[in-house]
């Protein structure tokens, strides 16, 4: 059968109406597509900025540090980490792996004290972790400074603090003993997170180790070129580990980050909903211009069913002029939603205000990802077949006498 | 080769139930001219759709080659259709997006012949029907008298054994009129194809071996 042709010239056919049904799956697509590129900016956002400020790619312990750290930390340091370190970078996707060490205290500027939780870094390494990180006054942290402290915004409030004012932090050595170090203010510096502003302190490493009283290191963070490499780099660790020598055990970022799982679970939770909506409206709008092109033609219907086509040949016919529409909407839809996007990037930007829980707002992007735009072809496409159904059906049971007298 | 027995037909018309035949009997022979004339309204297309397994009688029964209309399935219909019956019908009703050589093609499409052996039988007929030039012409470009050989070579493409025309002339001026009634003639004479057609032209006496009279639903010869 020519089945094909036939259906196309069908759809050629009434102009208007094939623009009525194309626009409305060419709007479909658009959604989904727009929608669909803005949550995976803010997945690959939300992403990055968790990788690259807090957990790096994947974290290095001493064995046994996630079960039993918590309760004992002196227990399960990495003892030798120049080690661990060397063997890191002999990975070419490395791009920077640093030591932390970190302790919870009280900070205090003489009169008053606060909790805060302080963590040891190596200014030399750390550049690249503090990507997403925005100093606001004052600098970062440096080797020349080896007792300048960066804390967060909010802290720096509420202790009243200012650049070269000097903080003390006290806390418990290893083995139990009251212990306190000094530091200088050199910076006051923005997360995002409002939570995170009002406790965190940045030290040299060396000065956690003294307050601390350990040559140790709690972990070692890695952190690699570009985030799609962390399968490949997965699969080496643990032979790269063993040559070290040392008993040690790993988390990658994903184990970690139970925010970003949350954000993406709920994301996507909100996208099947509109997904939902959005077939639903397509749904209908082909079912109502399909059932009109099923009327106009009754009396073309009755005389293929007069001279001989079967039911099932009709059906046939506007199934497949469904499929055609979907096709064609889907195609058009896809490259006026990359033409959108484009536009859209272009100017900047959607302005985002600050989300829940964070200081900041941004300009989220709209992402073309190749996994998006064929669901949301496939979603169309399906959609149209599944609307052409119905009228299909009734166009296969009209009753051909009626049909041709109909005018 | 067509046997309608005792066939009554009934209408729900709005409220009113109408019976359009009362009792109709008759036989068609091969290569049989029969026209059935009647004023409008008389139950000549109900009759004719009937015959041509478009619907089934109310009461009675219609035999097609053997077989009683009224035990096939829609799929069996539809393949009697395909098969042994053609069909013109008053207003042409053509295929406005296929060409006048894929008009008369698509019955046999149903049919899964070969392209080759397709092509040999819609040029042998559009060359029957003197429209070998317009073969790639839609029917929008086409007059009524070529419309109506049109529709006439997709009737015959099948080869069938039995042609069913509602008014076939009734749309075209007396001239063309005559032509197609001579081209029906003529293709009954030498296909020994059945035709059977409504119509209320006074010419047909000329034409037709049978003159059946419907009116009221009964019919008369």
């Amino acid at each position: 059968m020519k089945i094909l042709s036939l259906a196309f010239r069908n759809i050629l056919r009434n102009k208007r109406r094939t623009f009525l049904t194309l626009s409305a799956i060419i709007s479909g697509v658009c959604s989904l597509v727009i929608f669909g590129g803005f949550i995976e900016f803010t997945f690959e956002g939300l992403r990055e900025s968790t990788i690259r400020t807090q957990l790096g790619h994947v974290q290095i312990y001493q064995q046994g540090y996630n079960q039993h750290g918590v309760a004992n930390p002196a227990k399960y340091l990495i003892q030798e980490p120049e080690k661990v370190e060397a063997s890191l970078q002999a990975l070419p996707e490395v791009l920077s792996v640093t030591r932390r060490l970190s302790l919870s205290g009280l900070i205090s500027n003489g009169n008053k004290t606060l909790s805060a939780k302080v963590t040891g870094i190596i200014p030399a390494q750390e550049e690249e972790f503090s990507a997403f990180e925005t100093l606001l006054d004052g600098q970062q942290l440096d080797e020349e400074l080896p007792h300048g402290g960066v804390i967060g915004v909010e802290l720096a409030k509420a202790l009243d603090a200012k650049i070269g004012d000097y903080l003390i932090i006290m806390t418990n050595t290893l083995d139990g003993a009251i212990n306190a170090v000094e530091f200088e203010l050199v910076g006051i510096a923005q997360t995002g997170s409002q939570e995170y502003d009002s406790v965190f302190v940045k030290l040299p490493l060396a000065v956690v180790q003294q307050a601390l009283e350990t040559d140790s290191v709690e972990k070692i963070m890695v952190l690699l070129e570009e985030s799609s490499q962390l399968d490949g780099v997965l699969t080496q660790l643990p032979g790269v580990l063993a040559q070290t020598g040392l008993e040690l055990e790993y988390r990658s970022w994903r184990d970690m980050a139970l925010f970003y799982h949350k954000v993406v679970a709920m994301y996507q939770g909100l996208f099947q909903v509109i997904q939902v909506i959005i077939a639903v409206i397509v749904l209908f709008s082909i079912i109502n211009t399909m059932t009109m092109a099923v009327f106009e033609r009754t009396r073309e219907i009755g005389t293929l069913r007069a001279i001989g086509t079967p039911r099932g040949h009709i059906m046939q016919l506007f199934i497949t002029e469904g499929f055609l529409l979907g096709i064609l909407g889907g195609l058009l839809g896809l490259v006026i939603a990359i033409l959108i996007a484009f536009g859209i990037n272009a100017s900047g930007g959607i302005d985002i205000p600050p989300p829940p829980g964070m200081s900041r707002g941004y300009l989220s992007m709209i992402l073309i990802v190749p996994s998006v735009l064929f669901y949301a072809f496939l979603l169309t496409v399906f959609v149209a077949v599944l609307s052409s159904i119905l009228p299909a059906w009734k166009a296969s049971r009209i009753k051909i006498v009626e049909a041709l007298s109909y005018i | 080769m067509v046997k309608v027995e005792q066939v009554v037909k009934t209408y729900q018309l709005g409220k009113q139930q109408v019976q359009a035949l009362k009792g109709v009997s008759l036989e068609v022979q091969a290569a049989e001219f029969v026209a059935i004339t009647g004023t409008s309204g008389s139950g000549k297309s109900t009759l004719l759709h009937l015959i041509g397994c478009l619907d089934l009688p109310t009461a009675g029964h219609i035999h097609i080659l053997d077989k009683r209309t009224d035990t096939l399935s829609d799929k069996q219909q539809s393949w009697l259709r395909n098969q042994f019956l053609g069909f013109i019908f008053q207003s042409f009703n053509l295929i406005p997006v296929l060409t006048a050589f894929e008009n008369i093609e698509y019955p046999l499409l149903l049919q899964g012949l070969s392209p080759k052996q397709r092509q040999q039988r819609v040029n042998g007929l559009l060359e029957r029907v003197g429209l070998s030039e317009h073969s790639h012409h839609r029917p929008d470009y086409l007059s009524g008298g070529q419309r109506q050989r049109v529709a006439i070579a997709r009737a015959l493409v099948t080869k069938p054994k039995l042609v069913l025309a509602d008014e076939p002339t009734a749309n075209l001026d007396s001239k063309t009129g005559t032509e197609i009634l001579d081209l029906m003639k003529d293709i009954c004479l030498q296909e020994k194809t059945s035709f059977v057609f409504s119509t209320h032209d006074p010419k047909i006496s000329h034409y037709a071996s049978t003159i059946y009279t419907l009116k009221d639903g009964v019919l008369r010869q």
